[in-house]
């Protein structure tokens, strides 16, 4: 009886201020782009009705940003020499400069608009404690030694995240490392973080994490959960980790329960299909279950974006499936193995990449009657040091060790039990631009969302792709080709209704050039449908690209290379070739109102130097043959399907 | 310090913590003393509702009866080890409970340290960091756009005929183009990251409310007329108040942190038994 009086004193003490929690966001900037201060002396159209955009709502500019970004706060990065925490990913997302875990100082060539800094869920946080020899962790003995290694040396640091890596994939971490009680504390932090460096109208800065799940051992399927909302429901639940489990049905359960309870809502980002060794993609449930409709439907829901490009290499199209696909050939390709480089066996590449994905999805669709791959673009870095440094001459790598250096290109950037890859092979990437009315969080995440997005390998070109029944080609030509898009058709990432009797669809695409990158070399429009005996088909067409005077179609629909200006002894191009702008309207010539289908746009700069062509320059190195030294930097836009 | 408190409060081990000592006390009160065995133990209601809002947390969903039994039976089990324990002065030296309890306290001291600044102090601040709040100039513009490969040899002859037709307060519309037709209030990063380096160049000193050009961007040709420009420059308090107090805040936790440390570590002196230095009362 004393003790229940003593607690409800305490109670009736403290009760109300646990009341008052969380902190408030603040209110978006009243200075907003776009806006008319009313300091403007007049709204300078001289007549009335000379603006096209009076009176209309649209996004006008594409919002650039990385939704995957880790921190010294991720256990593999911290070990591998990571020291910026996310206040300085985040600063550095928004153009500031800051000094490189190596000593560099670095900064972007232009701010992003938002980035999603996504540590792993898993131990979030522990590794600083690793580093800096935390006594309670530093009882364990393989703690200890991961410790010293990361102390001794930045390679030995390197070999530490992989041991580290290794032992997460194969479920040996240390139970050091899976206490919940860290996780909480770091999450709460990093709310707090995000929370402060969100400025509604200037720069978004998302909560989010990432859920690495490497089943059977390095089989990437990784999850990065972005959030809507803020601190105050971010707090509620502490993250989802694979210690819980690593079934990604469980994720979406997870995230369906978080948004029961707080009210707020959740989306996940799967990626690098392309090291998932078969299971990314594969065409069952996670345990070996035959697909149902309600499986499909919850990972569509959940799940609205794939990241198909990032400095792990891309996961859009491999040239054994596009066979077709003479821009698949040797681009960004880490097809060897898994995350541990477990060697692939025949068939597990056709469950990799998202063009396939995105064929399977129509047939799955027959079946269950949902589409479980109605993915849209996204595009992110992956990097593990804080740097979102996705430009080739500015490219800052995966981690500390990769950092500019002058042997990096023939080091191991991967390595697990002599199988290695190495570290020429990879990739300054990516982006996701997107489509948003203006730069918060909400609608940024809303239009992840509607997947009106497109994914980028590091330059910021604009691009606009509309679907409907009715573009002409005066529309490609008309004053302002996105307010035609808009009133006449769905954009990128929506569906085209059923087409009336005769109607084949059209689509309005264009795309401006990033002006700090190269020119445009071609607008492509992929399609993929299921065909009338059930066969999945695929095919590329060229549909808008530069030269037009000296390029000419060849019978089988393919151009003539635009050709190439890289000067390797200096690592620089001209834009004397390529156009800085591309519109066109295209219809499908082989429509059938009957099958299933879909289109997006990829869109190819001239070609430019790789990363590696300016490490050669800058370091005066000289690499091996097989090193590519000149890409074809490119956007690939969300699809636009058509059901029947 | 509402943060510090709601964290603590939301802390399960604190909330036993606090108990503990609340009940220590009651007990010393009631009975003069220290029990010497004390061989209660009490499952408080409000014990139980701390061990239902952990499982809660990971789970998203209330324990069933089985479960809560579970987790009360594992407490009680913790409870007696923990007293035999500390009555066998376990706690002492255990790297795990040293850690633990030093990093509550930073814990507290992290989110406890900030106080509201006065305007007076973040105006301190702005000044003293003019630099990292510069207002960047910001620019009303409407342009008509020339691709030079659509007119050739006669693209000076189209720019005239165009710049003729808007002096004379005509509509031209100009070639296709994604570009934006206007921009208004956009900040010269904006303009930059649109229309590229060279043609925001232009803007700096361009008369208002005249037509400009040819400017040249890495898209083609432009006129352009500027109706406003906002010349930018340091920033007053009322412009990036939120940031100010952000960073100065940050600043001030880090500060408010390392003078309390300072302060318990001018309380100890600290003796090298291996070299038998000394260093007293900081360092």
């Amino acid at each position: 009886m004393r003790c229940i009086t003593v607690i409800f004193l305490l109670g009736a003490l403290l009760g109300p201020l646990s009341l008052v929690h969380g902190q408030q966001t603040s209110q978006p900037n009243a200075s907003d782009i776009g806006e008319i201060q009313p300091a403007d002396p007049k709204k300078f159209y001289k007549e009335p009705g000379y603006s096209p955009y009076a009176g209309k709502h649209y996004p006008e500019r594409p919002l650039f940003g990385d939704e995957h970004v880790h921190t010294a706060w991720s256990v593999d990065a911290g070990l591998s020499g990571a020291t910026l925490d996310p206040v300085a990913a985040v600063r550095f997302a928004r153009g500031e400069q800051v000094t490189s875990a190596s000593g560099q100082p670095v900064r972007l060539s232009r701010p992003l608009d938002w980035v999603a800094v996504t540590d792993h869920s898993d131990a979030m946080g522990t590794v600083a404690a690793i580093r800096e020899g935390n006594p309670e962790m530093m009882q364990d003995p393989t703690l200890k030694r991961w410790h010293d290694m990361m102390n001794a040396s930045l390679e030995e640091g390197s070999k530490a995240t992989f041991e580290l890596v290794a032992a997460q994939s194969n479920k040996k971490l240390p139970a050091a490392l899976t206490d919940p009680k860290w996780a909480k504390t770091f999450w709460e932090h990093n709310t707090a973080i995000m929370e402060q460096y969100n400025q509604p109208g200037r720069f978004t800065a998302f909560i989010s994490y990432e859920w690495t799940s490497n089943a059977g051992g390095g089989d990437n399927l990784h999850r990065n959960v972005i959030y809507r909302d803020g601190k105050k429901l971010a707090d509620q639940v502490l993250p989802m980790t694979t210690f819980q489990s690593e079934n990604p049905e469980d994720l979406w359960k997870w995230m369906a329960a978080w948004e029961k309870k707080t009210g707020g809502k959740l989306l996940a980002i799967p990626h690098n299909g392309n090291l998932s060794n078969g299971r990314m993609f594969e065409l069952r449930m996670f345990l070996g279950g035959a697909m149902t409709k309600d499986w499909a439907q919850q990972r569509q829901q959940y799940e609205p974006l794939f990241e198909a490009i990032q400095m792990k290499g891309q996961s859009e199209s491999h040239p054994s499936l596009s066979v077709t696909d003479e821009f698949a050939v040797g681009y960004e390709l880490w097809d060897r193995g898994n995350l541990n480089i477990v060697p692939k066996k025949p068939g597990m590449i056709e469950h990799e990449y998202l063009r396939q994905a995105l064929k399977d999805g129509l047939k799955v669709e027959q079946q269950l009657g949902a589409n479980p791959f109605k993915y849209g673009m996204a595009g992110g870095t992956d990097t593990h040091n804080s740097l979102t440094a996705a430009e080739e001459d500015n490219f800052f790598a995966k981690f500390v060790s990769a950092e500019p250096r002058p042997d990096r290109w023939n080091e191991d950037a991967m390595k697990f039990n002599g199988r290695v890859i190495k570290g020429w092979e990879m990739t300054a990437a990516g982006y996701t631009a997107v489509w948003a009315m203006e730069n918060t969080r909400a609608a940024i995440w809303d239009a992840m969302k509607r997947r009106e997005t497109y994914a980028t390998s590091g330059p910021r070109m604009t691009v606009r792709f509309f679907g409907g029944y009715d573009f002409v080609p005066r529309d490609a030509t008309s004053r302002s080709p996105a307010i035609t898009g808009y009133t006449k058709g769905i954009p990128m990432g929506g569906d085209l209704k059923k087409a009336a009797a005769g109607k084949a669809p059209t689509f309005l695409v264009a795309a401006a050039k990033d002006p700090l990158s190269g020119n445009l070399d071609r607008i492509q429009i992929i399609k993929g449908w299921l065909d009338a005996s059930g066969k999945l088909q695929e095919k590329i067409f060229n549909v808008a690209w530069s030269d037009a005077e000296r390029r000419k179609a060849q019978a089988d629909g393919k151009l003539p290379a635009v050709g190439n200006t890289v000067d390797l002894k200096t690592a620089s191009w001209t834009n004397t070739i390529g156009d800085p702008e591309l519109m066109t309207v295209w219809k499908d010539p082989e429509f059938d109102p009957a099958l299933k289908a879909f289109y997006y746009a990829r869109v190819l700069e001239i070609p430019t130097p790789r990363w590696t062509a300016y490490d050669a320059v800058y370091f005066k190195v000289k690499m091996d043959a097989k090193v590519p030294m000149i890409t074809q930097e490119r956007a690939f836009t969300s699809p636009i399907w058509y059901t029947p | 310090m509402v943060h510090a408190v709601t964290r603590f409060l939301r802390e399960p081990l604190l909330h036993f913590f606090l108990l503990g000592a609340a009940l220590f006390g009651l007990y010393s009160w009631l009975q003069g003393g220290l029990p010497s065995a004390p061989t209660e133990i009490v499952v408080s209601r409000g014990q139980v509702q701390s061990l239902q809002m952990q499982f809660e947390r990971v789970w998203q969903r209330p324990a069933t009866g089985d479960e809560l039994r579970g987790l009360i039976d594992g407490w009680v089990k913790e409870e007696i080890l923990y007293r035999e324990g500390i009555a066998m002065a376990l706690d002492r030296d255990d790297p795990v409970v040293r850690r633990r309890v030093g990093q509550k306290l930073e814990f507290i001291l992290d989110s406890a340290a900030p106080t509201p600044a006065t305007d007076a102090q973040l105006q301190a601040w702005l000044d003293a960091h003019p630099n990292d709040y510069q207002i960047e100039p910001t620019y009303s513009l409407r342009q008509v756009f020339f691709d030079p490969a659509r007119h050739g040899d006669r693209l000076d002859a189209a720019i005239a005929t165009a710049r003729r037709a808007l002096e004379s307060g005509k509509l031209v519309e100009g070639d296709t183009t994604l570009l934006p037709h206007e921009m208004n209030a956009a900040r010269a990063s904006e303009v930059t990251r649109v229309f590229g380096n060279e043609f925001v160049e232009g803007l700096r000193t361009a008369a208002l409310g005249r037509w400009h050009g040819p400017m040249r961007s890495d898209f083609g040709v432009h006129l352009v007329e500027l109706s406003n420009r906002q010349n930018g420059g340091r920033a007053t308090l009322n412009d990036v108040r939120a940031e100010v107090e952000r960073d100065l805040l940050h600043a001030r936790a880090e500060d408010a942190k390392a003078a309390v440390y300072e302060k318990l570590r001018a309380n100890y002196r600290v003796r090298f038994e291996a070299d038998g230095t000394v260093s007293s009362p900081a360092g």
